[in-house]
This record gives structure tokens, C-alpha cells and sequence, in this order.
């Protein structure tokens, strides 16, 4: 495609398909107890696990809250937070692992939150009118991007660039799209539990990614002649 | 094909080296939904825990049938306090319902005795008492009222001539002999009255008032008849040794103490009607003593009298004493 990389290196000018993180992530230790555990421990009045709780999970979730509210709304990002946490802890004796992890539950109450402060900015939280249908690449936009896990300094900053493009590319979408593609993406929530933290049907949450997948490729590979000037 | 929508590398890839992977909310608001998390399961103050535990009591009691069980409970402690000391006083002779200003342990004496109230023989300060005093029961009258009503009615002409009493005499303490009096002349009998006794904290007043009552309960039980005239009018009494007695209870009333020893002078023996002891009294050289029949291990009362009162008691003790 007479491409060239940030590096430079033709040899590294070829598909390269990252695994995904959840596959690349050491196991859980056994001996840790899992989120469910530690929440009922909270539940019985165990504050320490509480604490596990939050150590595992508040900086995903303050950057879910972060990039779903986009810079516009950027200002309520710490009471969405706060208020989403409060809630696990006025919940804690209500709460029960009904097929949902602690987890999903916990992004679910985060995007409910944070589209009720979307809804009082006024900005539009709806993807009923997304259009004709998803953008399809006639090929893989990124075929010669070089991989994600590249040791070489070039490539870092590429991939720097290309996350902030990535985040440019997010404000554009509708906040319903932005969650699905959030909460799956980098939550690593599945289908069934995406449906149910956007309460939604599945097939719909299965519309939402796509849309969003399919935007944020467009947006992306407009962006790749870009990454030529960084070369 | 999967349901599941595969997850874009590229997309993923450039997510994680997005610049705000650093972002992380601040301190303090980290410690404030830390300290939230840990006050929300803190144990409550005491006070609140209590209200709450009195609440969810009173909750429950709307229950009837827990509301029931409990009602039970008070009445049941209620009636357990009434009963606690003995019976009520309705549950005793009546009369004895004034017998016992002096409240205390059943196993104690008395120190101090408490002076009658009048200065008059039982059988006069019996129908005061009576009046007052609500009906023994009848299964416990072992005599007739009516002549002692009427004998009430007209009383001896020296029992009238006695002097009142000592305006010293407290109102509480005056009651005590009187209602003792009146439970003789009532027909509460020896045994209410030797029951009374036995519980020295509400009726041994004057450790005299029962063998007076018993022997003038044996007199009415078996000298009615004889005690009528022949228009059927009851005679004046004058049994020397119930004036003597009469005699004695005035004089020593209030003087009456627990003796710690026996009387150095030989006692002399109180009949009763059927002949059997009633006690031992003795007129000492400074004081009187008595001791009930009826309670030998009590020990003795000692009752100081003036010179004077004791020549007069002493020669009327001579004088029955000879005539019987």
C-alpha cells in the first residue's frame, strides 16, 4: 500500500492483530475474592472490602464516567463518580448478584447517572436517528499500523497520538453508542451484559456497538494519512 | 456465527495508550467515599441503638398475641409484688389491717413497743375498733357477736372511769392496740391473733394484747350464759384478773423492750379459762416482765415502772393471785 510505519521499519508494515487484554491479563489468583464476596463482606459491615472494592475498580470506572460524559460535561465527572459509589453504598444490603457481575452492576449505575447529568445539560442521549447504518471500510483501514504492544519508542508515540485521536473520535459519538462501545471495548462487558447495563435488548445493544465500531473505524482511518506526518 | 460482536484490536489497542489512561479521581475524593463506605457500617451510638431496639419492641407488640403475652407478664409481676411479703391485708382478718405500723423483717423483734391508744380495757375499745373494722369472714367467728355488742353498750363502770390517754400518744401507734383489741372482740381468735404474733414486725405491739384477747375470748365462749341476768341483760365483769391485766397494759404501755435475760424474781403463772398457761409474769423490784405461753423461745419483755405502779400492781397480783 506504499504505507510507511512512525518507525519506519517495513518488516513491521503488515496486519498485526494485537490480542485483546482480557486474554493477555494474568488470571485472577484464586485466593482473591472476587468482587460478589467482597461486596457481601461489605454488606455484613466489613469496610475492608469495600476498600478492595474500590482499589480494583475506581480508576476504570472514573474513566468510563470521564470519557462517556466527554469534555463538555467533564466538570460533573467527580460527582457522577461520587454519586455512583454512594449509591453501592446505600445499596449494599439490597444487592444481589442476579446473574449481573458486580462489575456490570457497578458501569450500569455509572451510566445511568451519568446520562441523567447528560439529560439535564441537554445534550442528545438518543441513537434512534443514527442514519443509514454503520460506516464499512471496503478494507482494514489499519492494515499497516504497527502493533499495539511495540517496544519501540516511534510506535508509542503513535499509539499515543492514535488513543487521543480515539478519544477526538468518541466526543463525536451519540452517548448511548459512546457507552456500548466503552463498556465493551475497554469494560470488556459481554453482549448480554451490555444489554443489561444500557437496559436495552440484546439485539439493539448489538446495534449500538456496531454503530459505534463502525463510526470510530471511519473516524480513525481518516485519521491514518495524519500518522504520516509523524514519520 | 456468534452472537458475540468481536472486539476491535485497533480500537482497544488505541484506547489503552489513550492519554487520560493516567486518570484517577482525585484524593480527597477517593477519602470521602472511602469514609462514607466505613460510616455506613459503623456501628450506630448506643442511643440510637437503643431507640431502635425499642421501636422494633413496640413493633412487635402491636401483635396481639404478642401484645397478649405480655399484658400477662405485668399482671403476673403486679400480682407477684402484692404477694411478695404475704398475702395482701384483704387476705387476712381484717381487723389485723391496722395492726402493723411498724414495718420490717419478719424475723425481727421489735425494740420499742408502741402504747395503745386508749386507756381502757380491750373489751371497751372494742367497738371503736369494730366499727371500723371490716367482718371477719364467718368461718372464722367462733362466737356470736351479738351479746358482745350489747355488752359493748353498756361497759364496766370502772372500765369507764379510766383515764384518757396520754396526749403524747402518736395517731399510728394508737391504732396498732386497738385494732388488736377489736380483733379479739370481733372473733378473729387465739389462733388470728397467735399468727399475729408470730409476725412480731406487724402485730407484737403490746405482748399482752394476746393473751388478754385469748382470755377474754375464752370468757365469752364459755361465761355468756352465766354473765346474763335473769331479764337477760349481760352483768358488769369484774374479774380481778382482767382489771389487773387491764391494769398492767396501761401502765406499761410504750415501756415494753425485748429482755435479753430472765427476770431474777420467780414468775408467777397467767391462767388462761381452760386452765392452760397463757404466760408468766413477774412485778420485779424496777420493772414488770412478761413472757407469752404461746412464743416460750421469744424470751421475756421487761417493762421499767414507777415505784408507784408497781405497789399497785404488786398487791393486785397478791390479791387474784389469793382469790384464785
Amino acid at each position: 500500500m506504499g504505507f510507511s510505519t512512525p518507525s519506519g521499519t517495513v518488516a513491521r508494515i503488515k496486519l498485526v492483530g494485537t490480542p485483546p487484554r482480557w486474554q493477555t491479563e494474568p488470571p485472577m489468583d484464586p485466593t482473591t475474592p472476587d468482587d460478589d464476596t467482597l461486596m457481601r463482606a461489605y454488606a455484613r459491615g466489613d469496610a475492608t472490602a469495600f476498600e478492595r472494592l474500590y482499589e480494583r475498580h475506581h480508576a476504570a470506572l472514573y474513566r468510563f464516567v470521564h470519557r462517556l460524559l466527554g469534555r463538555a460535561a467533564a466538570a460533573q465527572a467527580d460527582e457522577v463518580f461520587q454519586d455512583t459509589w454512594l449509591r453501592v453504598i446505600q445499596a449494599r444490603e439490597r444487592w444481589a448478584p442476579q446473574g449481573a457481575s458486580f462489575r456490570t452492576w457497578l458501569f450500569t449505575l455509572a451510566h445511568h447517572r451519568a446520562v441523567d447529568c447528560l439529560r439535564k445539560r441537554g445534550r442528545e442521549v438518543s441513537v434512534e436517528s443514527d442514519g443509514d447504518g454503520p460506516w464499512a471500510p471496503d478494507g482494514d483501514p489499519w492494515a499497516q499500523w504497527p502493533a499495539a504492544d511495540a517496544g519501540d519508542a516511534a510506535d508509542r508515540r503513535f499509539w499515543r497520538v492514535a488513543g487521543q485521536r480515539l478519544l477526538d473520535c468518541l466526543e463525536g459519538l451519540p452517548a448511548a453508542q459512546k457507552a456500548a462501545f466503552l463498556l465493551h471495548h475497554e469494560d470488556e462487558l459481554s453482549l448480554n451484559e451490555l444489554a443489561a447495563a444500557l437496559g436495552v435488548g440484546f439485539e439493539t445493544a448489538k446495534s449500538r456497538l456496531r454503530y459505534a465500531m463502525g463510526k470510530l473505524r471511519a473516524c480513525m482511518g481518516a485519521y491514518l494519512p495524519a500518522t504520516e506526518a509523524l514519520s | 456465527m456468534s452472537d458475540e460482536l468481536p472486539r476491535d484490536a485497533h480500537l482497544c489497542a488505541a484506547l489503552r495508550h489513550a492519554p487520560d489512561r493516567e486518570l484517577a479521581p482525585p484524593e480527597a475524593l477517593s477519602r470521602e467515599i472511602l469514609a462514607a463506605a466505613r460510616a455506613a457500617v459503623a456501628p450506630p451510638p448506643w442511643p440510637r441503638r437503643v431507640l431502635a431496639k425499642a421501636t422494633a419492641q413496640l413493633d412487635m407488640l402491636r401483635r396481639p398475641a404478642a401484645g397478649a403475652a405480655f399484658a400477662s407478664l405485668v399482671l403476673a409481676t403486679v400480682i407477684g409484688l402484692m404477694w411478695r411479703d404475704g398475702p395482701p391485708p384483704e387476705a387476712d382478718a381484717p381487723p389485723l389491717r391496722q395492726a402493723g405500723p411498724v414495718e420490717g423483717r419478719a424475723d425481727e423483734r421489735p425494740r420499742e413497743v408502741a402504747p395503745p391508744a386508749a386507756e381502757v380495757p380491750a373489751s371497751i375499745a372494742a367497738p371503736a375498733a369494730a366499727r371500723e373494722a371490716v367482718p371477719a369472714p364467718p368461718t372464722r367467728k367462733p362466737a356470736a357477736p351479738a351479746p358482745r355488742h350489747r355488752e359493748a353498750a353498756a361497759p364496766p363502770a370502772d372500765a369507764r372511769r379510766a383515764p384518757p390517754p396520754p396526749a403524747a400518744a402518736a395517731p399510728v401507734d394508737a391504732a396498732a392496740p386497738r385494732a388488736e383489741a377489736a380483733a379479739a372482740e370481733s372473733g378473729a381468735g387465739v389462733g388470728a391473733m397467735q399468727k399475729s404474733a408470730a409476725r412480731p414486725a406487724r402485730a407484737a405491739i403490746d405482748p399482752l394484747a394476746p393473751a388478754i384477747a385469748a382470755l377474754d375470748l375464752a370468757r365469752d365462749t364459755t361465761d355468756a350464759a352465766a354473765l346474763r341476768s335473769a331479764d337477760g341483760a349481760l352483768a358488769p365483769r369484774a374479774d380481778p384478773m382482767r382489771l389487773w391485766l387491764a391494769d398492767l397494759q396501761r401502765s406499761a404501755r410504750g415501756r415494753w423492750l425485748a429482755a435479753d435475760t430472765a427476770p431474777p424474781e420467780p414468775a408467777t403463772t397467767l391462767p388462761g379459762r381452760d386452765g392452760a398457761a397463757l404466760g408468766q409474769l413477774v412485778i420485779g423490784a424496777d420493772a414488770a416482765w412478761w413472757q407469752a405461753a404461746a412464743e416460750p423461745g421469744a424470751g421475756w419483755w421487761r417493762a421499767p415502772l414507777p415505784d408507784a405502779d408497781l405497789q399497785r400492781l404488786r398487791a393486785g397480783l397478791a390479791a387474784w393471785s389469793a382469790a384464785r
